[in-house]
């Protein structure tokens, strides 16, 4: 994974310049925003990075307005880097399709062992990892193609963030099976559940809302089992 | 306080009996000065008419005056029981018509000349009716119509008067109380009451300038509080990051680093805590229905994440209760009284937790079976930066304030209290509005 091009987006120039000289040392090659105009005008120009690391709290358009221009068209992870406390602007940032989040002040070992995790899971790294299908899976109607990283519903296709599409992928190639958060978490977004940690369960109630538009939200795919886990409910038959 | 505690009550009760009794006797005396008049001029009249009658027979030369007297068929003139009189010849001084004890004195008599049909003067002496019995006045006096009409006016006249008093007062002590109970800073007293030019308007307008002076200290504070935490943020994100450079130039596991990483943490995480207290008065209090029983669970699975160790139950009822808050302010409150809860009590304590309907609202009652609190403690403990002894250490004396804020800012109330049967017992109340 050595050599991935990250862009750091935060108003702190030399919060940033030291990020990138800790990230420097670990093979990554960072590039830094001071404002998100910038940071959006820089992936519009068509550079392309492995992951970007956004902070929410910014002058000027903030982190959240601009992950809400990059999606769904600009499909690069992000992580965001939220204040501490802040539960809403976290979930609202997971909402919006950012993969994971770590509170800011941070300790920079946290924050790499996150872009690490986000990279893996983000299939930059070929597989290593038996979590995902060879053979595209069906379910319920559902088709998901591990090869084209695509879901779709009969002629309909279901845009998912990575995130969102490892999630589904392996609770469908579990169907049947109740997966724990713990297990979940692990597996999908590569690093331990910790405590007062949502971002799987709203993972998972992103892929839920974006099934039931084209399912109908009387179908219920992926069960909650109450102080257990989550099920992709089996096809009959 | 008991009814008769209230100002009000003192107040009526006081001006009602004061006016009532000062009323009360004005009106007997004079009434009964005006009948004494009377009966005295009634009297006198009789007494000369009677004299009259006996000096004319007198003088006619008709028999014994007292005879005649006595003898009333005869007499028809008279039409009343006649009065016991005394006549002396002024001019001789001798008595003319005697009773047969001797005359009564200057006190409990009056005294009258009167000119006989042959023009000599005598001196008539006519004793004044006993005394009435005065107890027995009053009680008459006391069912009479006028007694009755004193009470009811003057009872009318106290409730007026004391309406007037109280009422402004009771107003001020409303704007007193909203401002540290609801924690309305911006609560001042109303306009009629401060526009008044008596000492309940000044008292009003002493109010408010108090109550400025207390949102802008504490406006203030908190600005300040937060607007620190916020700037020291920055640097400590950059002193993060730079612990780590040095880390990785170290080598892992250098205890220098080490040490500067966890203090690091420890600032950061005071800093958290101060921002999110502060940040709470803006977080919208409301929000769609949820199920109670989920939420808890969520939190109580997190919890027991933290603290495998450590037995928790959780009870519901009724189970499908829903509410309409901001989950996020009530997982927060709940949160934190929680971890106190396992924070200062042994692992192999249990802690229950127990949501229930009441009447008003709905109230979560969490129980501990540690060693409870002191008393002085007990009132404090949800002040910032109170932190009780036996405790790890790590905390910042911010959980429970920050709980009862959240609380607070969902209009419900925390309250904390040792169990009879020990243990600590923490209350959260929500009121009957947000309950679904």
């Amino acid at each position: 994974m050595s050599g991935e091009r990250l862009l750091l987006v935060d108003d702190d120039v030399e919060l940033c310049e030291l990020l990138a000289d800790y990230l420097g040392h670990e093979q990554f090659e960072v590039d830094c925003c001071y404002s998100a105009e910038s940071a959006l005008q820089r992936l519009r120009q068509g550079e392309s990075y492995a992951l970007l690391i956004l902070d929410i709290q910014m002058p000027g358009a903030s982190g959240l307005e601009l992950l809400q221009q990059l999606r769904p068209s600009i499909r690069t992870p992000v992580i965001m880097l939220t204040g501490r406390g802040d539960e809403i602007d976290r979930i609202l940032g997971l909402e919006m399709g950012a993969d994971d989040y770590l509170g800011k002040p941070c300790n920079p070992r946290e924050l790499l062992a996150r872009i690490r995790a986000v990279l893996r899971r983000s299939g930059q790294e070929p597989e290593q990892d038996s979590l995902f299908p060879e053979r595209p899976l069906e379910e319920q109607g559902i088709r998901l193609d591990p090869g084209l990283r695509e879901v779709h519903i009969g002629q309909e296709t279901v845009e998912l963030t990575s995130a969102e599409f490892n999630v589904l992928a392996y609770l469908m190639q579990n169907a049947g099976q109740i997966l724990t958060k713990e297990q979940l978490t692990e597996r999908v977004l590569h690093r331990k559940l910790t405590a007062y940690d949502r971002a799987l369960d709203v993972h998972v109630s992103r892929v839920r809302q974006k099934l039931a538009r084209v399912l109908g939200s009387d179908i219920e795919v992926i069960k909650t089992i109450r102080s257990q886990g989550y099920q992709f409910v089996r096809s009959r038959g | 306080m008991r009814w008769y505690q209230h100002l009000f009550w003192k107040f009526f009760l006081t001006i009602w009996l004061i006016s009532a009794i000062g009323t009360g006797l004005t009106v007997w005396l004079v009434q009964s000065v005006a009948e004494h008049r009377q009966s005295l001029v009634l009297l006198e009249t009789r007494a000369r008419a009677q004299a009259e009658l006996i000096l004319e027979r007198y003088e006619r030369g008709e028999a014994d005056t007292r005879e005649a007297l006595r003898d009333r068929g005869q007499h028809r003139e008279m039409r009343w029981r006649p009065l016991p009189l005394w006549i002396e010849d002024s001019a001789s001084g001798k008595a003319l018509y005697e009773m047969p004890r001797p005359a009564p004195d200057a006190k409990h008599s009056f005294r009258f000349e009167v000119t006989s049909p042959s023009g000599r003067r005598f001196l008539v002496i006519a004793a004044l009716p006993p005394e009435g019995f005065y107890l027995e006045k009053i009680l008459a006096f006391m069912v009479s119509a006028q007694a009755v009409f004193v009470l009811f006016v003057s009872a009318l006249a106290s409730l007026l008067l004391s309406w007037l008093i109280v009422r402004p007062v009771n107003q001020l002590r409303r704007h007193a109380r909203d401002l540290y109970t609801q924690q309305n800073l911006s609560s001042r007293a109303a306009d009629g009451l401060s526009r008044r030019s008596d000492e309940i308007g000044q008292l009003a307008r002493e109010f408010n300038q108090m109550a400025n002076y207390v949102e802008d200290t504490l406006t203030a504070q908190q600005r300040l509080l937060q607007d620190v935490s916020h700037e020291l943020r920055a640097p400590l994100a950059r002193l993060q990051v730079a612990a780590g450079l040095a880390e990785q130039r170290l080598g892992e596991g250098d205890a220098t680093a080490a040490r500067i990483n966890q203090e690091c943490e420890r600032l950061d995480g005071l800093i958290g805590e101060i921002l999110s207290l502060s940040r709470l008065d803006r977080t919208d209090p409301g929000g769609e229905t949820f199920q109670l029983q989920r939420a808890l669970e969520e939190l109580v699975a997190d919890a027991r994440f933290t603290h495998p160790q450590r037995q928790i139950t959780l009870e519901v009822e009724p189970a499908g209760l829903q509410l309409a808050v901001n989950p996020l302010l009530l997982q927060r409150s709940l949160g934190n009284c929680l971890s106190n809860a396992l924070k200062y009590t042994p692992v192999e304590s249990p802690v229950e937790l127990r949501a229930s309907r009441v009447r008003g609202g709905l109230e979560i009652r969490l129980r501990d079976h540690g060693p409870g609190v002191s008393d002085e403690l007990l009132q404090r403990m949800t002040e910032p930066f109170v932190r009780g002894s036996g405790g790890h250490g790590d905390g910042y004396g911010l959980g429970l304030s920050i709980a009862r804020r959240a609380l607070e800012r969902l209009g419900g109330r925390l309250s904390q209290r040792n169990h009879p049967d020990g243990g600590l017992e923490q209350l959260l109340w929500l009121p009957e509005a947000v309950v679904r």
